[in-house]
């Protein structure tokens, strides 16, 4: 449904994305994930055409958006939940969307009750909070009853409870078939949500694979006083290793056994050897290791 | 084109600034028609000409202007994805709303100039002051939105508009070498009343006709709006 092949956006000589290349497939849910500047807005504002590219492609149902026919009937964004008038209501902004894309007053309604919005619809948007923002975004993206559905960091400004409301959403509309691609830095609602994850870094794909595979990926929570001497050791028996605390690491390459044994050969002291199963946290920071702990 | 061109008029004629510039001018007209008995209607759309026009260009430059202010061009693009379409519907609107803030004005002026004095005449003729007033109000409409799509930026685009009104004269006025340029600006007090009056006001000196007065207007509303498309279709938004 969705295919973005070599996409590469360049801002003179910094390149947002680079060679970038994955797949959304109807009846999925893929989550769109890298850090802050890592290209994922970039590279879904040229998906809706609001950007161009330097090179590549990124199209909807086989076509770039801005030369599908009817744009919003097969694909809905929602990127960016500042994007509305403040003196206008809601319902007006989207009468007004609805309008340009040939769409009744009725469905407006519709997706007002379907994000449950309707009491606030009357209200300027300038007086929403972000979490009634983000709704009126998903309405606006829905009014066209799309076959793939893109939403840019949706979670921002929701309650917990809008949290499970948004997953539950997602997770009904690509039962319908639909296509759901979701960017967001909130973890925690990806790996509850997502079928597949597709991971950026510096605008280049690290990691494109099915959410259930990270349960297989294995790695080993390490508590010792010794700490900073053993990270030495185990990175130089090939393993990944990630601090987590001045004693703590978590331990990747290695088993629980293979650790404790270089432990003992060493006389190294441990508090702690825990084998866990891999978390996409633990994933999320492995891949994009390597752009640093600042953010940019 | 016709969804786009609907949502367009439907959101500028929602705006406040397209409203106040169509019911200001009308007000004043009106004023003036009760308070000034001038004994043709030329005389008394003098006034309300110059606050109309002004008062459009301001409401173009906030409706092209404010759609990057508040990022609203981003449904507008996802709505109306091919960009010449989307410029089009937007420069459309905009003529044709300036068109009717301008007939909304002369009638009312026209109106209440008959109430007061039945008699009122009309020196020129009717089909021309009718003509004019609504290319005035529906050229410095689209020049406004154009300045305001081209700049992206509504401080720029008001204070830029009222440069080219206001300011841009006065410069040239000041330097009476270069009078018999203000004609040939875009907009100024003295071009828009030969367009929407059809003739020159007594103390205005040589000035060009009604229809030459609306090619200059109408040129640079073309340029400006051809910059504008470019800077649509082109950059990213």
């Amino acid at each position: 449904m969705i295919a973005v092949r070599g996409l590469t956006k360049r801002y003179g000589h910094v390149a947002a994305v680079q060679e970038l290349s994955f797949d959304v497939h109807a009846g999925t849910v893929v989550g769109f994930l890298g850090r802050n500047g890592a290209g994922k807005s970039t590279t879904l504002r040229i998906l809706a055409g609001l950007s161009a590219p330097t090179s590549g492609t990124a199209t909807i149902a086989g076509v770039p958006y801005r030369s599908l026919r009817q744009p919003m009937q097969v694909a809905g964004f929602g990127l960016n939940a500042e994007a509305f008038h403040p003196t206008i209501s809601g319902e007006r902004a989207l009468r007004a969307l609805a309008s340009r894309i040939g769409v009744g007053r009725g469905r407006v309604r519709e997706v007002l009750e379907l994000v449950e919005l309707p009491s606030a619809a009357g209200r300027p948007v300038g007086k929403y909070s972000l979490g009634m923002r983000q709704r009126l975004v998903l309405a606006a993206a829905l009014l066209g009853d799309p076959q793939a559905i893109v939403l840019d960091e949706p979670t921002n400004g929701l309650d917990p409870q809008g949290h499970r409301w948004l997953r539950d959403f997602l997770r009904a509309r690509a039962a319908e078939g639909r296509a759901v691609l979701l960017s967001s830095h909130v973890l925690s609602d990806v790996a509850e949500t997502v079928d597949r994850i597709v991971v950026i870094s510096r605008g280049g794909l690290v990691a494109d694979r099915p959410i259930a595979a990270l349960g297989q990926t294995a790695s080993v929570r390490v508590r010792s006083p010794d700490a900073d001497v053993f990270a030495g050791l185990l990175a130089g028996a090939a393993a990944s290793v990630r601090r987590v605390d001045a004693d703590v690491m978590t331990v990747a390459g290695l088993d629980a056994g293979a650790i404790g044994e270089l432990a003992a050969q060493h006389r190294i002291v441990l508090h702690e050897l825990t084998p866990t199963r891999g978390s996409l946290e633990d994933l999320f920071f492995e891949l994009t290791h390597a752009e640093g702990d600042g953010l940019r | 084109m016709t969804n786009a061109l609907t949502a367009e008029l439907g959101t500028m004629r929602h705006s406040r600034a397209v409203v106040l510039s169509a019911v200001i001018p009308a007000v004043i007209a009106g004023l003036v028609a009760l308070a000034d008995h001038q004994t043709k209607l030329t005389g008394l759309l003098q006034p309300e000409t110059v606050v109309l026009s002004l008062g459009m260009l301001i409401a173009g430059s906030v409706a092209g202007g404010s759609e990057y202010q508040h990022r609203t061009i981003e449904w507008t693009l996802l709505g109306t994805p091919r960009r010449g379409t989307a410029g089009a519907a937007k420069l459309a609107a905009a003529l044709l709303l300036g068109a009717c803030a301008a007939a909304l004005t002369l009638g009312v002026t026209w109106a209440l100039a008959t109430v007061v004095d039945p008699g009122i005449g009309v020196d020129v003729p009717v089909e021309t002051l009718i003509a004019g007033q609504l290319a005035l109000g529906a050229l410095t409409t689209a020049f406004g939105l154009a300045c305001g799509l081209a700049l992206r930026n509504l401080p720029a685009a008001i204070g830029t508009v009222l440069m080219i009104a206001l300011v841009l004269p006065i410069v040239f006025q000041v330097k009476e070498s270069l009078n018999h340029v203000i004609q040939y600006l875009p907009y100024g007090e003295l071009s828009a009343a030969a367009l929407a009056l059809g003739s020159s006001p007594a103390n205005a000196g040589s000035q060009l006709p009604a229809l030459a007065a609306g090619m200059v207007l109408l040129a640079w509303t073309a340029l400006i709006a051809t910059i504008a498309l470019a800077r649509l279709i082109r950059t990213d938004a």
